[in-house]
């Protein structure tokens, strides 16, 4: 059956020029090598039928096209990102956009574990809910999240910052290094090490400049920000109670 | 009493002066001392290095060289081939040609200074071999000396991206190690300095426990969606391995080769580190020479001997044990501590510094203080200083050289004209322990105890 491609483009908010690839019949190596010739020559290319299959988009260097995939995309979207544009009109598996250190991954939908998985660098923009873990061991860069996510969200985020508009699970922030978080709503529980600061002016600066850039409106309740205590850190004798009660 | 106020000797007084200094088994000076330290720190002891405890190991194996039955190779005047192919299983572009079987392993750098490094990939290129970055990112130094550079993928996964992926020759996907199986790396405060911290994206001086499961795959399932993603990123360019501490081997070594692993690095409870919980190196693990049968047995019965490489790491000395090890299947060897021992690790000079940890030269375990006296274990600009790249990065490669001397003189002795053609029945085992472990018959007899239901 054919796909009535300029309904698709409307349903997606691309434009009439955008070029279409079929995942169906390419594997994940071919279908990386389309995207990069494709996106020389057009500013969006379009994926169809991504069937919500494992590793696509993975390794993308900085582009001129944006990629979308119309559809949910498997494990590790984006993964290695280093500089495409990548959206997801859909939800996305495990890890997406692992280890990214430039670019913008952005998912319609919710994600599955381990969102932004030591990510260096770059923004994730998750419209729906964040799974567990989301923003684990990451390095830097933003994740933005419109629900809510997980429990053990922020596991050991060395730096960068994670922005929740509604709600966390249980172990927010577990054993943090300088990683920050700003939640607004309710939180399940703060993690190993996990404290609540207040914020200051330059934090609310900040999060009104970055929700204003990546289109995401204030939320109704207030922001928590969320960082490490710092009690893990260090092998001193009187820290061993602390370790052994977590 | 006697006229100087003194008890006459007598044989009880005798017997309880002797058993006054005699040691108990159990309650002995180590244990009395471990405890009373743990009372002051109120935690477990760190420690660098191996373990502290006798184990069945690759000594307790020998060679059966040729006589009547097999034909030996003349020592000194036919050659005897050492190149090593690692991680062809999958077809890529560049699997790692080794003129040996034998590489550096992984060590971090953070756990080493960036001379010992630098001096480890200078050996490595010179003798045509691989090193490995460890889990502490690639270090700029140790990428221009290494020509084939293995970059490790571990659980915390310190300055993972494109850019440092698609420098590697290789990518190892650590799943733990040896010395400590079932925890993540340690590096205490003192060696994470300002480079260290950056690289690993940390607040400096920090004691840092890296994590040990990695954060996007739990299962077997979801790691070969991520060996396929790393295949992905590197455009099939370069093989992967995956390094397991020797536990379950048997097991392990399956769901690695099945999930699609190129070469499989097991590590034996010999492995050593930077830093550990004491315990772990005692208490954790099997040996080496258990490890390298187990997991032998566990690709034969996959079918996969000999398309999936095995190497084999964890207190591998010298090229006796390495031949032993390739004898029972392995197609490589990884040493480390042995190649820090030759850049200068435990060498008799600065005896000051050794006397200032408490202790002296061949006995030193400090790695963990970041005080290493010849610079190889620390990140304090003049220790590292004492290590000069240039004579450290010879010594390494004389050492390997000796190492493959040895392993082909063994081999030669054999009747072997690959060092890849070593097998088990060229080896008996001097105890019942190594016999079971390694399943090579007991020297003197055909027993290998428990094969054929035979105990």
């Amino acid at each position: 059956m054919s796909i009535d491609q300029t309904a698709v483009n409307r349903w997606a908010g691309l434009s009439d020029d955008a070029v279409h690839v079929d995942a169906d019949g390419l594997d994940a190596y071919r279908l990386n090598r389309t995207l990069r010739e494709l996106a020389q020559g057009s500013q969006q290319v379009a994926v169809d039928n991504p069937r919500a299959r494992h590793n696509l988009g993975i390794g993308l260097e900085a582009m001129r096209a944006e990629i979308h995939f119309l559809g949910s995309v498997g494990y590790y979207c984006g993964g290695f990102n280093a500089g495409a544009s990548i959206v997801v009109h859909g939800n996305a598996g495990w890890g997406v956009g692992e280890a990214m250190s430039e670019g913008r991954i952005v998912v319609r939908g919710s994600t599955a574990w381990s969102a932004g998985a030591g990510m260096r660098g770059g923004t994730i923009v998750i419209h729906g809910d964040g799974g567990p873990r989301t923003g684990i061991a990451m390095k830097g860069g933003d994740i933005f999240v419109v629900g809510s996510v997980g429990f053990l969200s922020g596991f050991m985020a060395h730096r960068g910052k994670i922005v929740v508009l509604n709600g966390a699970g249980e172990s927010l922030g577990a054993s943090m290094y300088e990683g920050r978080i700003f939640v607004s709503g309710d939180v399940g529980s703060l993690g190993a090490d996990a404290i609540e600061r207040p914020l200051d002016g330059k934090d609310t600066e900040e999060l009104v400049r970055d929700l204003a850039v990546v289109g995401l409106p204030w939320p109704d309740g207030p922001f928590r920000k969320i960082e490490a205590e710092g009690r893990l850190w260090y092998f001193d004798k009187h820290d061993g109670r602390i370790w052994r009660s977590i | 009493m006697s006229s100087e106020g003194r008890e006459p000797e007598t044989d009880r007084t005798r017997a309880a002066d002797a058993l006054s200094m005699q040691e108990s088994p159990i309650w002995d000076r180590y244990t009395i001392e471990e405890i009373q330290s743990k009372a002051e720190l109120g935690r477990y002891r760190i420690t660098g290095f191996s373990l502290h405890r006798r184990i069945p190991r690759l000594d307790d194996l020998v060679f059966l060289p040729a006589a009547m039955t097999r034909l030996p190779l003349e020592g000194y005047r036919e050659s005897c081939e050492t190149k090593t192919v690692l991680g062809a299983r999958h077809g890529c572009a560049k699997p790692l040609e080794l003129s040996v079987p034998v590489y550096i392993t992984s060590m971090s750098f953070g756990a080493l200074s960036w001379n010992a490094k630098a001096a480890l990939g200078r050996a490595a290129s010179a003798i045509g071999t691989c090193t490995c970055t460890g889990e502490g990112g690639m270090l700029t130094e140790e990428r221009e000396e290494s020509s084939l550079l293995v970059y490790q993928m571990t659980p915390s996964r310190y300055m993972l991206d494109l850019e440092h992926l698609r420098q590697a020759d290789a990518i190892e996907v650590a799943m733990g190690q040896g010395a400590k199986p079932g925890t993540g790396g340690l590096l205490p405060g003192a060696k994470v300095a300002d480079r260290v911290a950056e690289m690993r994206t940390l607040p400096k001086n920090i004691d840092q426990r890296s994590a040990v499961r990695h954060p996007d795959f739990l299962g077997a399932d979801d790691m070969e969606v991520k060996l396929e993603e790393l295949r992905i990123a590197t455009d099939n360019q370069v093989p992967i391995f995956v390094k397991m501490p020797a536990t379950r081997v048997r097991e392990d070594v399956k769901i690695a080769a099945k999930i699609g692993a190129d070469v499989i690095v097991v590590d034996g409870m010999e492995g050593a580190t930077g830093a550990s919980p004491e315990l772990l190196l005692d208490h954790t693990g099997v040996p080496t020479i258990a490890a390298v049968a187990a997991a032998r047995e566990a690709l034969e019965e996959l079918g996969l001997y000999g398309q999936v490489d095995l190497v084999v790491s964890g207190g591998i000395r010298s090229g006796a044990d390495a031949a032993k090890a390739l004898a029972l299947g392995a197609d490589a060897v990884a040493i480390g501590t042995a190649a820090l021992i030759a850049l200068n690790c435990n060498a008799p000079v600065y005896a000051e510094d050794y006397a200032q940890l408490g202790t002296a030269s061949g006995f030193c375990h400090h790695c963990h203080t970041g005080r290493c006296p010849v610079g190889v274990a620390t990140q304090d600009p003049e220790l590292v200083e004492r290590l000069d790249v240039e004579k450290a990065a010879e010594r390494v490669e004389n050492f390997i050289n000796a190492m493959v001397m040895e392993i082909t003189l063994l081999a030669k002795a054999c009747g072997k004209g690959d060092v890849h053609g070593l097998e088990p029945e060229d080896l008996r085992a001097l105890t019942l322990e190594a016999a079971a472990m390694a399943r090579v018959p007991l020297a003197g007899t055909d027993w290998v105890p428990g094969q054929d239901g035979r105990f």
